[in-house]
């Protein structure tokens, strides 16, 4: 405080008179001593700034009194006015102008000292405000703050007046009080400021450290560095290829639309804050936002908008940048780009954290998929089921809107065998998509490998009606391969038209493979069970031919054969009875045999089976095993022969347990079919505790059972009898799935 | 051609009369029987009874005529299929047709099939079917198709004096069911029998009427008489609570019905 008497002994002199100088004196003392206590208040600036311009105006009785802050871009912006007349300053608080040419504001930024003016020599928007103004002469003495020129202060007439040759130093001492608010308040401002901050990074570091998604995260650091520098609309762009550039959060202080809502896609180009961060990687600040080129433009109402970019950096590679705007009448302070270039670093390594977190996630998300699908395979689901965990797990895992697996036909064509779609409407099963075309799977069959199909290489979309349909934009197909064969593929597409991550295809490898094993196995266990089907025919084969050549043949023969024995007997003559004797044993010795060979045949291919079905065979079964039987049998219409074949030998084998061992004394036997099944049941009240790996009657009973695709359940609690159940479809699938 | 004496019914009882029954046919010329001191009963050849004989192996067929021609029937027609049957049977209209259930082309039953066209074109033919295997299902689909119907195993043929009075049974309006087939039915075990409120004489009686025989063919062959064999009948089908059937094939039809279902 003390320096602000320097300048000479003006003070001094005019204190030892009384009169207008003391008064003068006692005045400015005064004046100082009310702006020392507002600044020692801790008021706002502003408020120092206008009680400096008031208190020196009058001080000085000039006409007007201005209050100009520099900022590092070449400009000044007027902080204060004061008017004698207390009429209404033509460039009001806040107004921006460029410094240059010639007037005080701009000599003060040139040389750091006090500098005064004749109007006639004034130049440059500064001196158009000062024509506005009316201003004649006018006189300016720099604000320095810390040793840095901040601001001037100026005086002027707009009169002819002539400022006095002593304002310089007598402005002193103001200046030295508003050097010494803007210090505190800049102190104060930097501390807030540091500490918002320093909160708006602790916000954000949280939200990372609780890996919360990407997106969360994104949109966060928009909303805080907006709110950090009192931006209207704050956006986060991520750079993409094409020189396009994403939106990936978006904040905006009003509920006014955010003009590039998170999701959108914009071209870079243009003199614009996004380009211009691109073209340059630094921070960026537009001040004449309405004057912008090229697409990236606010929807801004009246007024000046300013913009400020600052960009992104991961990994020493440009990612993206952030973008503000300001209303008009609240520019960005002078430093806010560089602050916002600070904040964004501390941001890149937040973000840097994430995408790393997210990969991980991502990486854990596929095993866990990957672990389901496998976990099927092992429990040797059935292939359709395989078939559809595979394409909803894909689907899901890679963000898709269908996800198929499909199945090459001999004639190049595609048959979906399974389908998945995130909206849940899927297409549905066996659907065929005709081969060729300019689609992903005809490119895998082609290639054999990896295809896809997006807006990147070619026109959008694949050439497939059911894609079409869908709305399909973008798709990545891979092939499934068994046994060295090429047999179908997995294909996931997206109805966006960005095209699918570049690691699609990678991530897919997974399941292939898995669909690949569960192909094979279905395919093994189809011929393990065509090859015990072939073997179960063979035999029946063998004895529906042993049965008929016996009827053909030995049975044939053998009457024949009783018939001549019977024609001897009537030529022996009436001397020879024991001739006749030993004929007549002969006849019943065949008659013998021939019981012996029906009831052979009978087993080997029951008649009544072969002439009637089912239900006239178990009642003959049921009249000959010895035990009472009670019957229900609902069966109107004749079954596939595999079919009545397995019933009846399941029967025969039932009853036959029952009377041997069962010591029963009632046999049900229940059989009922409806479309699709055969449903039998044999159960005796007998002792029960039959075991069905002893005896093998029930083990080839089993095979012709599984061969056909049925299933066999057998029930013998000791002392609670034994119960045969046994479901045998009707019609075989052409798949094996 | 004077009308020969033909055996009534036979009791299946062999012996030295039938015999000789059957040597005095086999000497005796076509047509006519020559009067001899001593035959008693002469059968003629072709008056028995006119017979087609359908059977796919050779073998048995010409043995089945042989023996027919031997025992007085005359065989007027051969075949080895069901056309060939048919066609013989317009043709040659005979008394009985004996078919093989099994013949071409599937060896299946094409022999039943033939029979209910036999039935319906010439219903007063007389058809005996023979099969290896007898199923109480095949029996009363032949059975309700008409009279004058019988089914037996194949292998009934070699004993040759039943088969031949059996034959003479079906061409007097009998229906025949092979005993086989009811031993079967009544061998079955069943819960609540009704059976077995029969007498053992019932049994036996039931038997026989379900293998078609007539009352007094019952009787003869139980040596008993008619009007005890009426007695049982009576109260057979009282206690099974068959109705009466107003005549024997219908009869049979209701006994092996009952005797199936239950």
């Amino acid at each position: 405080m003390s320096t602000w008497r320097g300048g000479g002994s003006v003070g001094e002199a005019e204190a030892r008179n009384d009169g207008p100088a003391a008064h003068r004196i006692a005045a400015e003392l005064e004046a100082l001593r009310r702006v020392a206590t507002l600044v020692a208040g801790g008021p706002r600036p502003e408020e120092v700034f206008s009680a400096v311009a008031a208190e020196v105006g009058r001080l000085l009785m000039v006409d007007v009194a201005v209050l100009v802050r520099y900022d590092p871009a070449r400009a000044v912006t007027i902080v204060a006015t004061w008017t004698r007349t207390g009429a209404v300053a033509p460039s009001p608080v806040g107004t921006r102008l460029p410094l240059g040419w010639r007037n005080v504001t701009t000599l003060i930024s040139q040389t750091g000292r006090p500098a005064r003016i004749d109007y006639e020599r004034v130049s440059g928007p500064i001196g158009d405000v000062a024509h506005d103004w009316r201003i004649r002469s006018s006189l300016g003495v720099p604000i320095i703050v810390e040793g840095r020129l901040w601001g001037g202060m100026i005086v002027a007439f707009t009169s002819a007046a002539t400022i006095v040759a002593d304002a310089e130093s007598r402005l002193a001492g103001f200046t030295e009080l508003v050097a010494t608010a803007v210090a505190n308040t800049q102190a104060h401002v930097e501390l807030e400021k540091f500490a918002e901050e320093q909160e708006a990074l602790r916000r954000v570091a949280m939200m990372v450290a609780r890996a919360a998604a990407p997106e969360e995260v994104f949109a966060a650091v928009a909303a805080e560095e907006g709110r950090l520098l009192r931006a209207d609309v704050a956006v986060m762009f991520r750079y993409d290829r094409d020189r396009t550039a994403t939106a990936i959060g978006a904040w905006s202080r009003t509920d006014r639309p955010i003009p590039f809502p998170a999701g959108s896609r914009e071209h870079v180009g243009g003199r614009n804050v996004i380009s211009l961060v691109q073209e340059t990687g630094r921070p960026i600040r537009i001040d004449d936002v309405d004057a912008r080129e090229g697409p990236a433009e606010s929807t801004g109402e009246g007024g000046t908008r300013s913009a400020i970019g600052a960009p992104i950096t991961i990994d020493g590679r440009l990612w993206g940048a952030i973008s503000m705007e300001f209303l008009p009448d609240e520019p960005p302070p002078p430093d806010a780009e560089t602050r916002l270039a600070a904040f964004t670093e501390l941001l890149a390594t937040a973000i840097a954290n994430t995408n790393a977190r997210a990969a991980l996630r991502g990486f854990a998300e596929e095993q866990a998929a990957l672990r389901r699908v496998a976990t099927l395979v092992a429990r040797a689901a059935t292939p359709k089921e395989v078939f559809a965990a595979v394409a909803e797990e894909a689907g899901r895992l890679l963000g898709a809107d269908h996800s198929w697996m499909t199945q090459y036909e001999p004639d190049g064509a595609s048959r979906l065998v399974a389908a998945w779609s995130s909206t849940g409407a899927a297409v549905p099963g066996g659907t065929r998509l005709s081969p060729g075309g300019r689609n992903v799977y005809t490119l895998v069959l082609q290639t054999g490998r990896p295809a896809r199909i997006d807006g990147s290489t070619g026109t959008a979309g694949p050439d497939c009606e059911v894609a079409s349909e869908l709305g399909v934009r973008a798709a990545v197909g891979v092939p499934v391969s068994t046994g060295g064969r090429l047999w179908g593929a997995i294909v996931v597409s997206s109805t966006h038209e960005e095209p699918l991550p570049l690691g699609t295809e990678a991530r897919l490898t997974g399941f292939t493979e898995l669909a690949a094993t569960a192909v094979a196995n279905a395919e093994a266990r189809a011929a393990l069970a065509a090859s015990r089907a072939r073997i179960v025919a063979a035999s029946d084969a063998t004895r529906h031919r042993i049965e008929r050549d016996l009827h053909d043949g030995a049975q044939q023969r053998l009457v024949s054969l009783a018939l001549r024995v019977s024609g001897l007997k009537t030529v022996v003559p009436g001397e020879a009875q024991e001739l006749a004797g030993h004929l007549d044993r002969t006849a019943a010795e065949l008659a013998a045999v021939l019981d012996e060979l029906r009831e052979l045949a009978r087993g080997l291919r029951p008649p009544a089976l072969t002439n009637g079905g089912l239900r006239p065979a178990i009642k003959t079964l049921a009249r000959r095993c010895g035990l009472p039987v009670r019957l229900d049998i609902a069966l109107d219409e004749r079954l596939p022969e595999p079919v009545e074949l397995a019933a009846y030998f399941a029967v025969a084998e039932a009853l036959t347990n029952a009377a041997k061992h069962a010591q029963a004394g009632v046999v049900d036997v229940e059989a009922h079919s409806d479309e699709k099944e055969l449903h039998l049941c044999v159960r005796d009240d007998g002792v029960g505790g039959a075991d069905p790996r002893r005896g093998s009657g029930l083990t080839a009973l089993t095979d012709r059972i599984q061969v056909l695709g049925g299933r066999l359940g057998l029930r013998s609690p000791p002392g609670g009898g034994t119960a045969l159940r046994i479901v045998l479809p009707l019609t075989a699938s052409a798949e094996p799935w | 051609m004077p009308r020969a004496l033909v055996p009534v019914e036979t009791r299946g009882v062999r012996g030295v009369a039938e015999r000789s029954t059957v040597a005095g046919v086999r000497s005796a010329s076509a047509g006519w029987a020559e009067p001899g001191p001593t035959p008693i009963l002469v059968p003629v050849a072709e008056e028995r009874g006119r017979v087609v004989v359908a059977d796919d192996d050779v073998l048995l067929r010409e043995g089945l005529a042989s023996l027919l021609i031997s025992s007085g029937f005359d065989v007027v027609g051969r075949a080895g299929d069901p056309a060939e049957l048919l066609a013989l049977v317009r043709s040659r209209r005979p008394d009985l047709a004996i078919v093989d259930i099994r013949m071409p082309p599937t060896r299946t039953s094409e022999g039943l099939e033939a029979a209910r066209v036999i039935r319906r074109e010439l219903p007063e033919t007389a058809i005996l079917v023979l099969s290896a295997h007898v199923e109480v299902e095949e029996a009363t689909e032949l059975l309700a198709s008409g009279r004058r119907t019988g089914y037996l195993l194949k292998d009934r043929i070699s004993d040759v004096e039943d088969f031949l009075a059996t034959l003479d049974r079906i061409l007097k309006g009998a229906a025949v069911v092979d005993p086989a087939l009811v031993q079967e039915l009544f061998a079955a075990r069943r819960v609540d029998d009704p059976l077995q409120d029969l007498s053992p004489r019932e049994r036996e009686v039931l038997a026989l009427m379900a293998e078609g025989r007539s009352n007094a063919g019952i009787a003869h062959q139980l040596w008993v008489t008619e009007g005890t064999v009426e007695k049982h009948v009576r109260s057979i089908l009282m206690k099974l609570r068959i109705p009466e059937a107003a005549d024997d094939h219908r009869r049979v039809l209701a006994v092996l019905t009952f005797l199936d279902s239950h």
